[in-house]
């Protein structure tokens, strides 16, 4: 004799989606002659929900857990673990819909805040495409926006074109701004953005976020063997843009997570790098401050004299993910001191 | 980004980060599959933003959502299932009716949740645990787990039917207070 399934069976199977179409008419007749059975499937759905989302953080904490007994270390700016490409790609597609409505990157697969995908933060202008233009004021006072050291936007030139999907990159002019003390002799040229963490502090605060910082650089072809750098830098901090100056100036004493790291421009202008660090941000950070930079190789040999010009270097799309679930665990924090403060 | 831009964009992520557990409940309890409730989010999402300034401040952010997340789940549902595997048209209208008055309640014994699972039993979590992962199925996690899925499934059921039971509990002393 065959038996009837029961309620919660067929519920159960409705939702981990292995319902057949025989038992989904089953449930359906149940549902529409009972208030109380349409009920219970929306109550279970709901711990559905809950059970997920809570499984994936603490999946996450499991990880960082096991990270933290085996050590490792992988702070690279290329190679090392990604996230799958598709939820990457679905979120960068939904940012950049968004974008051409706002101006604004917004958020990601899953619309963020869901769940444990990657979460794109809201970076203002990432691919430099829209208005406003980076501003040459040096860091930032408020949220959202680029200021920093003298660039410019530009499309294509000396050889480097956008990358593919982009019409515009910014490049780097100079390696001082309008607020520079005069006389200086800086080497590296900074573009400032400073990120609000508190609308998704509810995600922070569940222990296992961490913000990943990517971004494409290019240069011309260079004359006269000098060398170029590029580099990403974040730092995490309490307190909103107005303590911008002290944490970039003290990151290691003011600030609550830090990581900057470089990479050499190679010598071919039709390839984009594409960096990346990623930081454990504390459940406790307010805000991000992030740069993207250029450096004079001469910087390190102390030569010299007056702020360094770029001939030909860019950088554009500009991104930024929350991670609340980590992979096999990759990338730790560190502090690098910056070869210009 | 402007800065009323700025501000606006602020709003929004504050208001949708409060009521997504309320959005999600609502759509998981009529879509079968979860990374449709995903998608059906993730486009709910894109036209609120879209939307954000006709909303009325004085209004109920979460009931504007789930409006726009009600006609969201409707294409979701036509365009990945057809007629299978989805209620029937009218079973479907009673779901997502009834959906949108329990909503608040939902969300709140979804709060109790986490207060609820620390009651169970350390293994009895982690069970929950490796049977929740995201793109784990059930039955995979019997089979790592040694059981048998009969088992397997017996207690899962019974723990979910546990924590319903406690999520309930806790709304109504809530609501008591």
């Amino acid at each position: 004799m065959k038996t009837e399934p029961t309620l919660e069976g067929l519920v159960a199977r409705f939702l981990e989606g292995t319902l057949d179409q025989e038992c989904l008419g089953q449930l359906e007749d149940r549902l529409e002659r009972d208030p109380e059975a349409r009920a219970y499937l929306r109550r279970t759905a709901n711990l559905d929900g809950g059970l997920r989302d809570w499984a994936a953080v603490e999946g996450a904490r499991k990880a960082w857990a096991r990270a933290g007994e085996e050590g490792e270390s992988a702070s690279s700016l290329r190679g090392g673990w990604r996230w799958p490409a598709w939820p990457v790609a679905a979120a960068i597609a939904l940012g950049g819909m968004l974008a051409g409505l706002s101006g604004t990157l917004l958020l990601a697969k899953g619309f963020g805040f869901l769940g444990a995908e990657p979460v794109l933060l809201p970076v203002a202008n990432g691919n430099f495409e829209s208005e406003p233009a980076p501003r040459g004021d040096g860091l930032p006072s408020v949220y959202g926006g680029w200021s920093g050291d003298f660039s410019r936007v530009s499309g294509a030139e000396q050889e480097v074109l956008p990358p593919a999907g982009s019409k515009a990159m910014l490049r780097f002019l100079r390696a001082d701004n309008r607020n520079s003390p005069p006389g200086g002799a800086q080497a590296v040229s900074e573009l400032w953005q400073i990120v609000d963490l508190r609308p998704i502090r509810a995600r922070l605060g569940r222990g296992a976020a961490m913000v990943e910082l990517s971004a494409q650089f290019n240069a011309a072809r260079s004359e006269g063997g000098r060398e170029y750098h590029f580099g990403l830098s974040l730092m995490a901090f309490q307190g909103g843009p107005e303590k911008a100056p002290i944490v970039w100036k003290h990151p290691r004493e003011t600030g609550l997570a830090s990581i900057s790291e470089r990479g050499r421009f190679d010598e071919d202008p039709s390839v984009w790098q594409r960096s990346t660090v990623r930081v454990h941000v504390p459940a406790e950070a307010d805000s991000l401050l992030m740069a993207v930079y250029c450096v004079e190789g001469a910087a390190t040999r102390g030569v010299l004299t007056e702020p360094a010009v770029f001939p030909g270097h860019y950088v554009t799309d500009v991104s930024l993910s929350l991670i609340p679930e980590p992979p096999r665990l990759s990338a730790r924090s560190h502090v690098k001191s910056k070869p210009n403060p | 980004m402007s800065g009323a831009e700025s501000n606006a964009y602020e709003q929004f992520v504050r208001l949708l980060s409060a009521h997504e557990g309320r959005l999600k409940a609502f759509l998981r309890s009529f879509l079968p599959r979860w990374e449709d409730v995903e998608e059906a989010v993730q486009e709910t999402s894109i036209v609120a933003w879209k939307k954000f300034s006709q909303f009325d401040p004085a209004s109920d952010f979460g009931a504007w959502l789930l409006t726009i997340g009600r006609f969201e789940a409707l294409k979701v549902r036509r365009a990945v299932f057809g007629d299978r595997l989805v209620f029937r048209e009218a079973l479907w209208e009673a779901v997502l009716d009834e959906g949108m008055e329990e909503a608040e309640r939902l969300e709140e014994e979804r709060r109790a949740l986490e207060g609820c699972l620390r009651k169970l039993e350390p293994r009895q979590r982690e069970w929950l645990a490796a049977a929740y992962q995201p793109g784990v199925k059930a039955h995979e996690v019997a089979a790592a787990s040694g059981r048998s899925p009969v088992a397997f499934y017996k207690t899962l059921q019974r723990l979910r039917a546990l924590l319903l039971e406690c999520m309930q509990q806790q709304f109504e002393m809530e609501g008591t207070r």
